[in-house]
């Protein structure tokens, strides 16, 4: 059974479509805009994630170390 | 000084005031963030003669603040290194320069896309653009260093020393649009008279710096704390080498 395709335009009316499509433009400099302001969260994004991925890959090889040296010094005890 | 930068760059204790400051640093980020990208989309109005793209502005001068911003700690961080051989110093000054790179990229990835519809080009070399782009390359210089040598202290050493020669670039970059003829527009904000722009468009300007700057403490302080525990990985392996 072929389900109807909903568009955002269905629940608004013509004078927010244009509203929002006026926002998007931009005043015709769109393409600067939002470029600039995706660079800006790509850029920062990235870079925070890469950052807790090296944190978290180095705490996972900490904790190795430390399970390893713990071992170690139980033995040591006994 | 000497005594209260001693307690502050014990590795141990920084980690415990880090691990306080660090998850308000992440939500300063995301609020100031979210209220500041408000204001810099739909509250500030358009520039009456650049229009919308006024609004490249809230993204590019607090990336161009920051990338100066970010070089001064590197110099000072520098600084302290040479004269107190802090460790703790050289690892904040060497978590910095990555970050100071990206923002001075940022700064002159946005300034090209806000050039090209105002001044119909993207790139020009004029005094503030180029000393820009030199700072990007003492920001790169400063990290190819850093990895150049095999002993780590001989390379933070070297490194030291480019960020403290490469600051006379700060100032320059601070006065170029005043020192030389330049497309750029001149100083609008710290200036000795009062900031000559209205407040309807400092208040986002302001919002997203104190955005970028939460942002800058939040990153610095988790990939200082992946290079303290990488310090301590090495040591675990010296250990058992030495064994």
């Amino acid at each position: 059974m072929a389900t109807k395709k909903l568009y955002i335009s269905d629940s608004l009316d013509g004078a927010s479509m244009d509203l929002i499509s006026q926002f998007l433009s931009m005043g015709g400099h769109a393409v600067f805009i939002w470029s600039s302001y995706l660079l800006v969260f790509i850029v920062l994004v990235t870079f925070i994630i890469l950052s807790y991925r090296r944190l978290r890959k180095r705490l996972d090889e900490l904790a190795e170390f430390e399970k390893i040296g713990s071992g170690e010094k139980i033995e040591e005890k006994i | 000084m000497n005594v209260w930068f001693s307690k502050f760059a014990n590795p141990n204790r920084f980690l415990k005031v880090s691990s306080v400051i660090e998850p308000w640093a992440t939500r300063f980020t995301f609020a100031l963030f979210g209220v500041g990208l408000c204001f810099s989309l739909f509250i500030s109005p358009p520039d009456y003669q650049q229009g919308e793209t006024v609004r490249i502005m809230y993204v590019h001068v607090p990336s161009a603040w920051m990338a100066l911003f970010c070089y001064t700690v590197m110099a000072i961080c520098s600084g302290s290194y040479l004269i107190w051989k802090h460790p703790l110093a050289s690892i904040i000054g060497k978590e910095t320069a990555p970050i100071g790179a990206c923002f001075t990229f940022l700064a002159l990835a946005t300034g090209s896309l806000w050039g090209q519809p105002m001044w119909g080009t993207w790139w020009v070399w004029d005094a503030r653009l180029t000393s820009m782009l030199v700072l990007l390359f003492l920001y790169l210089g400063y990290i190819a260093l850093q990895e150049a040598f095999d002993d780590r202290v001989r390379g933070s050493r070297a490194a030291a020393v480019i960020a403290l020669v490469g600051f006379l670039n700060v100032p320059i970059i601070k006065f170029s649009v005043d020192w030389w003829n330049t497309l750029h527009q001149p100083a609008s904000v710290f200036k000795m008279d009062g900031p000559s722009i209205h407040s309807s468009m400092l208040t986002p300007l302001f919002l997203m710096a104190l955005a970028f700057k939460a942002y800058y403490i939040w990153l610095l302080l988790v990939r200082v704390r992946s290079e303290l525990v990488a310090g301590k990985v090495t040591r675990w392996k010296q250990r058992k080498v030495a064994d």
